[in-house]
């Protein structure tokens, strides 16, 4: 049974190599996580508190949208589920394997061909050749993409880089899956692919978590909303109410 | 205080779960490096022949004017040359690319859950790949020769023990070089002043008796005999072995202890 568990949990992200006039420049900005100005003890190195304090609960079936401005962190948190970034406080538990689709084109190499990145990105993925093998058929259907799969992927457009990272990330069965903001880039039939997908998956005992700005994304897809801002949970709910808290106090 | 120490003991055993998952995953760095090989040379016409071109011409024109001057037969030189080249070329690489992956890759280590460990053995193979490469172009050079082969298998401890050296400084400089950006190009600089210290162009039975500390005090040397002497057909001495293992141990212990250290804070510096 997979679940995920956040507690209080907070992370800053040391800016390296920001200049002091770039600092206090930073400081008054008004989108973005709040930002921490280093004691001179901290070598002044320039903090952004990305995420801040976050507790909530996600079990099985639920599907989490994340919505908030530019820098609202909601990729942050993605990167904090994936494992890539560790939170600097509060405790996160999370069970279930988990399988990120956070940016296009990550674990795969735009000189070789669709099937070569198949093998190449489920790799990074963490699936074995076997594994990636025995699915290859079945990922290159899902993606649409046919005789496209035998050209380098470079001459791919984001969408199609999108099919083709979607359909290996999931033909696994992931218990948890994180997508951010690139799910923007598929179009109108890949939604519909793709939400099947995604529904049968969630029946077994699975977890979404997806960033974006679109409303209709969301509610789309997800029973439950988080809104951020400024590294905060502003709200999280329902879905309903919580895009009505977003467009009554974010928009 | 106690809190703190639980808390570092439980990072401590999860890196190093981490660094055991990021070696056991051969099937990535294995396919990563080949990967690697022929994406290098992708669209080129002659391929990794480049690379044997390369060397070829290196060797042969350096060995041919660095006989003239140190007065040595060409047929003895040529193949000395060649092995330590080769060699060297190995730990060069290892060393350097460790300094540029966690960069090269930063995008990949911030959104996929790949071990950073994986990267850094995928660099040490692929340049062991490319090693064996070159190691046929020397069994050619020496088959043209007339040298004999039969120790040449005896290399492999030896190159265990160059490949672990550059896993192990590679690991603390790839930290290194991803917090602080100049240590790349020190660490080229460095990298360039050894090659001429260590004995690779010249023979180490030049050095004048007074001097001969130059090459003893060196680590590549003693990293460097147990592969090139059996390559060239004698056997390493025991002193040479004993002062490798030290340093790939040496080697280790510091990769360890930067990856236990910095682990946590690499995603922040990428």
């Amino acid at each position: 049974m997979s679940y995920i568990t956040a507690d209080n949990v907070s992370l800053d992200l040391p800016i390296i190599g920001a200049a002091r006039s770039f600092r206090s420049h930073l400081l008054v900005n008004k989108v973005g996580g709040l930002l921490r100005v280093g004691s001179k003890a901290e070598n002044e190195i320039v903090k952004v508190q990305a995420l801040k304090d976050l507790t909530f609960r996600l079990e099985r079936g639920d599907r989490l949208g994340l919505i908030g401005h530019n820098g609202a962190g909601k990729s942050t948190l993605l990167r904090v589920l994936a494992g890539t970034y560790r939170p600097t406080s509060g405790s996160l538990k999370i069970k279930g394997n988990v399988m990120p689709l956070l940016s296009l084109g990550s674990g795969m190499d735009g000189d070789f061909t669709g099937y070569d990145n198949i093998m190449l990105y489920g790799l990074y993925l963490g699936l074995s050749r076997q594994q990636i093998a025995a699915r290859t058929r079945e990922i290159a259907d899902f993606t649409e993409l046919g005789d496209f799969l035998s050209l380098p992927i470079r001459t791919y457009s984001a969408g199609m880089l999108l099919r083709l990272s979607f359909a290996v990330a999931t033909s696994m069965d992931p218990e948890i899956l994180l997508v951010d903001e690139i799910f923007g880039a598929g179009d109108a039939s890949f939604y519909v692919k793709a939400k099947h997908r995604m529904e049968t998956m969630l029946e077994k005992s699975s977890i979404l978590v997806l960033a974006t700005h679109s409303v209709s994304l969301i509610t789309d897809y997800c029973n439950k909303t988080g809104v951020m801002q400024k590294g905060q949970m502003a709200f999280f709910g329902p879905t309903a109410e919580a895009i009505e808290y977003y467009k009554k106090h974010i928009l | 205080m106690a809190d703190e120490t639980a808390g570092s003991k439980a990072r401590n055993e999860v890196a190093l779960a981490e660094i055991w998952n990021g070696i056991s995953r051969w099937e990535f760095w294995l396919t990563l490096a080949w990967t690697d090989i022929r994406g290098r040379y992708r669209r080129t016409l002659l391929g990794p022949f480049w690379s044997v071109l390369n060397s070829i011409l290196f060797i042969s024109i350096l060995a041919t004017v660095y006989s003239l001057l140190w007065r040595i037969d060409l047929g003895t030189f040529l193949p000395f040359v060649a092995a330590g080249y080769f060699v060297w070329i190995f730990f060069a690489s290892c060393i350097g690319e460790c300094c540029s992956i966690f960069h090269a890759y930063g995008e990949t280590l911030k959104t996929m859950p790949l071990p950073p460990m994986a990267m850094l053995v995928r660099v040490i193979v692929r340049n062991l790949m490319v090693f064996s490469h070159n190691l046929l172009v020397f069994v050619v050079i020496a088959l043209c020769l007339g040298m004999p082969l039969a120790y040449v298998p005896l290399a492999l401890p030896g190159l265990a023990f160059v490949a672990l050296t550059a896993l192990g400084l590679g690991t603390a400089l790839a930290f290194l070089c991803a917090r602080f950006r100049d240590f790349e190009q020190i660490v080229q600089s460095l990298l360039q002043i050894l090659f001429y210290i260590s004995p690779i162009l010249w023979l180490e039975k030049l050095l004048p008796e007074h001097a001969t500390w130059l090459a003893q005090l060196n680590p590549i040397y003693h990293l460097l005999r147990n592969v090139r002497d059996p390559m060239l057909g004698s056997i390493p001495p025991y002193s040479s072995y004993f002062a490798a293992a030290v340093v790939t141990a040496a080697s280790l212990a510091i990769g360890l202890w930067a990856y236990l250290r910095f682990r946590d804070r690499l995603a922040f510096w990428l």
